[in-house]
């Protein structure tokens, strides 16, 4: 940074820790220590039907959650989950920003800059819509009664309870699409325009164009945001699974966050819960770790 | 009507098709809703189903604030979402100001230590915060809500500002400092505008966190006077019986409001996902 010349901002160094405290305050009451007290508990009984003290068990809810069945079956399905939503949204969103560029790059006249505008709109709008709405909307397109998707099909599957997996991945992908699309057709967007233009002086076809031109120039925005959705889907995926199977049928959508929500605040085994928090904490940790090598290491960016 | 220049007329209307079928499909299950918020509970559960609605009624949307509890829901939704957004602001504000402008020692720690509290599970750190709310006595109460949502969008907010201040040209500030004004002054009366385009995105994004977030919600409160909206469209389908055109009309009620903000920031919201990725 030059701060070669008197910056009046460097050497009244106190202020900046005037403006960062209100929220550094705020982290710490109510982020820092309740983590911290997570970490404590993690080491206790705790289940406050069965009494209301707390006992020092070491690493007892360690090695009970570890030794734990249920615990490595809601990894697999987190896992299953993150690998299923993951590859299908980043092939269609990438297919979608494709398209949707192929279309607005060459859209020309007034009717034209409308549409264009009419699509940037239309596929913001799942960015806003609630997971929970998404969810309940599937569970009814869906229904193996009164859904329009079997009546369409003329079938009569129960999708959550004979695919339950691949509906939930279906809820969640329809919502994160056009997310990824939007992101995607952005990147396409900044390419300079000239690069185009000398792909077609040389004869390319517009698979070419694809595979020389657009996808080598969006690579690493396409990384990034499918390792960013990895993280995401494996460490946060909450709404859409507690709104459409609730982990069921079994434990067969039991992913890990829901997993170490319910031994929480269905089963209140507080001590277990913190553990599998502690254990949660680490991954998410180790993936972001792994994201920021991962980004670093990419020259460029 | 002319849509492309001729020479890639052919090739760019297949995209479009494709396009079109895309947005179809993206647009189907919303247009389902939103017809199936009209039709009687008799028609929903007709077989095989009806897309128009054969006699539209407003019976779902009443049965909402008479049964499911929306009036009380969407009062504590709009107080959640105004101080989620009040506060990341002020707070996130304030402190990305201060990383930017008036560095100090270990402040690029911190700023990095701040990141690092995004890594928290949401799902991990409810069950510390319950706890804690518990303690205070603030479960079922909007305060723990406010709380929890603000805690876990602050270090967003801080990551999307800090850089936004670290772009601004620092002339009109250093000119105000010449003339004696302090940095709270300078912060007040000239930043905070100059930032204006940075939290409004900030704004945007808080708002649709608080807006749509469920755990915080199911966590803190077990009454509807501590629950969101969200958390009373997922109540709604506990139980034996679905209700399915209060918890269609109970959807797009939800939706609307953040659609309608989105579709009018959408500058806002395009700039925010432009520097988030």
């Amino acid at each position: 940074m030059g701060h070669s010349r008197r910056s009046p901002y460097r050497r009244r160094w106190p202020v900046g820790l005037i403006f960062v405290s209100p929220a550094l305050l705020f982290i710490a009451a109510f982020m820092v220590y309740p983590v911290s007290h997570l970490i404590a508990l993690s080491f206790h009984e705790y289940s406050p039907l069965r009494s209301a003290d707390l006992r020092w068990v070491g690493v007892g809810n360690y090695t009970q959650v570890l030794a734990n069945q249920e615990t490595y079956r809601s990894i697999w399905a987190s896992i299953q989950f993150t690998a299923g939503s993951v590859v299908i949204e980043m092939i269609a969103g990438l297919a979608g920003a494709i398209c949707l560029a192929a279309v607005t790059l060459r859209l020309v006249g007034r009717f034209g800059s409308s549409l264009n505008r009419l699509f940037a709109g239309l596929f913001i709008l799942p960015l806003a819509a609630p997971t929970v709405v998404a969810a309940v909307v599937w569970k009814l397109l869906l229904d193996p009664e009164i859904g329009p998707v079997n009546a369409t099909l003329s079938t009569t599957i129960a999708w959550f309870t004979d695919y339950p997996m691949v509906s939930v991945i279906v809820a969640d992908a329809w919502k994160t699409i056009p997310f990824i699309t939007f992101l995607l057709y952005a990147a396409i967007l900044s390419i300079e325009p000239s690069q185009f233009e000398a792909a077609k002086l040389d004869g390319a076809n517009a698979w070419q164009e694809f595979w020389h031109l657009t996808l080598p120039s969006i690579l690493p925005v396409v990384a990034v945001t499918a390792a960013f959705r990895t993280v995401d889907a494996f460490t946060k995926a909450f709404d859409i699974v507690f709104a459409t199977t609730g982990g069921g049928p079994g434990d067969d959508t039991m992913v890990f966050p829901l997993f170490i929500w319910r031994t929480a605040f269905s089963n209140l085994h507080f001590g277990e819960a913190s553990a599998l928090a502690v254990i949660a904490i680490i991954i998410s940790g180790l993936c972001g770790a792994g994201l920021l090598f991962f980004i670093r290491s990419r020259p460029g960016r | 009507m002319k849509l492309f220049a001729k020479r890639a007329a052919p090739k760019a209307a297949w995209a479009l098709a494709f396009v079109i079928i895309l947005a179809i499909v993206a647009l189907l299950p919303i247009a389902w809703m939103t017809l199936s918020a009209f039709k009687s509970d008799d028609e929903i559960n007709q077989i095989p189903p009806t897309f128009w609605p054969q006699t539209s009624t407003l019976d779902n949307l009443l049965q909402l604030f008479t049964q499911f509890h929306f009036g009380i829901l969407t009062v504590n939704t709009v107080i959640v979402s105004f101080f989620v957004v009040t506060l990341s602001l002020a707070l996130g504000g304030a402190a990305a100001y201060g990383l930017s402008r008036y560095p100090f020692f270990g402040s690029n720690l911190l700023f990095h230590a701040i990141l690092v509290t995004r890594l928290v599970t949401p799902a991990s750190f409810v069950l510390p915060l319950y706890l804690m709310m518990d303690s205070l006595r603030l479960t079922n109460t909007v305060t723990a809500l406010v709380i929890g949502i603000t805690v876990l969008n602050l270090p967003f907010v801080i990551w999307i500002l800090k850089p936004f201040f670290d772009s601004l040209p620092r002339e009109v500030e250093e000119a105000a400092q010449l003339d004696g004004l302090g940095p709270i002054g300078i912060f007040w009366r000239f930043a905070i505008t100059l930032a204006g385009p940075g939290f409004k995105t900030v704004a945007l994004f808080s708002f649709i966190t608080a807006w749509t977030d469920l755990l915080i919600p199911i966590t803190m409160s077990t009454r509807p006077e501590g629950w969101t909206l969200t958390a009373g469209i997922v109540q709604m389908q506990t139980g034996f019986k679905i209700y399915w055109g209060a918890l269609m009309a109970g959807g797009l009620y939800l939706t609307l409001p953040s659609f309608i903000i989105a579709i009018a920031m959408q500058k806002a919201l395009t700039r925010g996902l432009r520097t988030t990725f």
